[in-house]
């Protein structure tokens, strides 16, 4: 089952039910893996049940792509089984590490852009993808910092990496906004330099902003709703790529499952008319 | 590949010392990252190395807070996901200490006792230890037990899925064969005993408004945690039935198992134990649908 261009969502447990008895009329959904390494139990059963209806991506955030270390052979492992269970549409995973020597630190943290990291990714992804027998997406994190080392712009870097590793690229557009607005770069400009043909989805979700010192920060909380100004980041985006499959993230302060169905709509709309004016 | 470098900067200068410093190796980097995010304060020998390669994007006035700002967001947003990782495993141990005591004890936890894997499914076993010891719920006897009440109601939440017995089954054993019946229990089964009445305190603060439990004169607990269908229960189980599964669990047929339970209602001197009590007790487990498999060979 191929993911239509159409709008997903992130399946949230809170509404497992509602989606099993209302039918929506939504492209797909994606589920990040690492909430269902279990054997069994309430989450299989109902993404199970969702599946047989629904194309599925798996969206990984605990594989650690860029640790110097390498990959854990037992979350490579345990993502398989899902692949393999669920057989998914797109596996994607992201531009950071999370991971160092025992500790698993839960968050997407941001690598220096060098020619030693794009090696690091590069072998990294290559294992993955030898390992899971197909390609996955790489998405662009959003970032609170820049290193002065880098030697790379990290939508150059993003690029280098998808055709050195044959891995495609997983676009988020709240991502580009959120840290082009934290270090100061152009947002257009990223995604004009992203060869449409890398891209396999894209993601939209909401931010925060956060005071620091000197300035402010925003957040890529996925707390809220997507906000215009990255809507219209997003028209940018589709206008330059095409379209292609796009997510709604919400994955704190969760709301009616409405609400989120009413925020894909918007996305739908958008790739709807897209497709009459250019097609 | 043949990328053009965007920004070329290979050594930098540190704005805390002035001097030039080479950069990390991408190791050097994750390893000053892991330290500093988990310590309780920004460690002043690593971090300072590590803060002078951040650039600073505000001007000159507060560069040096400005870097340790946007290195402190991620400090906040990880050790803030994983207590509350470990408030979304134990919200009744939460409810007794109160969220201000609780949050303290996770953020303490899980500085000391990081996840070892990404999926947090099954983090937080230690926090049962942690809370026995941690000296705020010194006075709390009973906190550990009902931390680990919450845990094994984790581990039955995600066991493997497991069809129960098939009754007809146990139609088809002759009546002088039921002694030698050996039974194998749903992988989500956990027999949990305790001096205090965890079942009671556990029920209690589930609900909305929580009522006066008068603890020390409950009665101690003896607890069956398995999932029936996708529902986790915990069931309430006389010592007898208990001790009676307590065998079955650990490979012993039902005479071995009867006789088990008769030894240590003898040896507890409790009151005694009729034969024709073991029928009920053994309708009862089959009626909870703990089972999974009876057979009379003892290779289930």
């Amino acid at each position: 089952m191929p993911i239509p261009a159409r709008a997903g969502v992130g399946l949230k447990p809170e509404h497992y039910e509602i989606i099993l008895s209302s039918n929506p009329d939504i492209g797909w959904f994606e589920v990040h893996p690492e909430n269902y390494m279990s054997a069994g139990g309430a989450n299989h059963h109902y993404l199970g049940k969702i599946r047989e209806r629904y194309p599925l991506s798996l969206h990984g955030v605990g594989l650690s792509l860029g640790s110097a270390s390498g990959l854990r052979a037992d979350q490579l492992k345990a993502l398989k089984m899902l692949v393999d269970r669920y057989n998914p549409s797109l596996v994607s995973e992201h531009l950071s590490w999370s991971q160092f020597g025992p500790n698993a630190l839960n968050d997407l943290l941001p690598v220096p852009y060098t020619e030693e990291a794009l090696q690091v990714f590069s072998n990294n992804i290559d294992q993955t993808q030898n390992f899971l027998q197909r390609q996955i997406l790489i998405e662009n994190p959003s970032s609170y910092f820049q290193l002065d080392y880098s030697s790379y712009a990290e939508w150059d870097f993003l690029v280098a990496l998808a055709k050195t590793s044959g891995a495609g690229i997983l676009l988020d557009v709240n991502n580009i906004y959120v840290s082009a607005a934290n270090h100061g770069f152009d947002a257009e400009n990223y995604i004009k330099n992203i060869p449409p043909e890398l891209v396999g989805e894209i993601h939209l979700a909401g931010h925060s902003v956060q005071q620091v010192t000197g300035g402010k920060i925003l957040i890529d909380d996925h707390g809220s709703a997507v906000i215009p100004k990255v809507w219209s980041l997003y028209e940018h985006a589709l206008e330059h790529i095409g379209n292609r499959p796009t997510l709604i993230e919400w994955d704190a302060n969760i709301p009616e499952w409405s609400r989120l169905y009413d925020e894909a709509k918007i996305a739908d709309r958008r790739l709807l008319e897209r497709s009459t004016v250019y097609s | 590949m043949n990328a053009v470098p965007s920004i070329v900067e290979p050594t930098s200068k540190s704005p805390f010392s002035g001097i030039y410093m080479q950069p990390p190796s991408l190791n050097q980097y994750q390893k000053a990252f892991t330290e500093n995010l988990l310590s309780r304060q920004l460690l002043s020998a690593s971090s300072e190395e590590f803060l002078s390669h951040i650039k600073p994007m505000f001007g000159e006035t507060g560069k040096e807070q400005e870097v340790s700002d946007r290195f402190t967001i991620y400090r906040n947003n990880v050790i803030l996901s994983l207590s509350t990782a470990i408030a979304d495993s134990f919200p009744i141990v939460k409810r007794l200490i109160g969220e201000d005591c609780f949050t303290r004890a996770a953020i303490e936890y899980v500085r000391t006792s990081p996840p070892e894997y990404s999926s947090l499914l099954f983090y937080g076993e230690g926090f049962i230890d942690f809370i026995r010891s941690y000296p705020a719920c010194a006075e709390l006897n009973y906190i550990a037990d009902v931390a680990r009440l919450e845990w094994l109601y984790i581990n039955a939440f995600h066991a493997q899925d497991s069809a129960p017995l098939d009754i007809g089954k146990l139609q088809t054993v002759s009546p002088e064969d039921i002694g030698d019946l050996y039974f194998e229990c749903h992988p989500s089964s956990h027999l949990l005993m305790s001096d205090w009445p965890i079942d009671a305190i556990w029920e209690e603060n589930l609900k909305e408004e929580v009522g006066i439990l008068d603890v020390a004169n409950l009665p101690a607990s003896k607890l069956l945690i398995y999932r029936r269908d996708l529902q986790v229960q915990v069931v309430a189980l006389t010592t007898n039935c208990f001790n009676f599964l307590y065998a079955l669990k650990k490979r012993n047929n039902i005479a071995e198992a009867w006789s088990y339970t008769l030894e240590l209602q003898k040896s507890e001197s409790r009151p005694e134990l009729d034969e024709s009590e073991l029928g009920g007790m053994l309708g009862y487990l089959i009626g909870l649908s703990v089972f999974t498999e009876a057979q009379i060979k003892e290779n289930l």
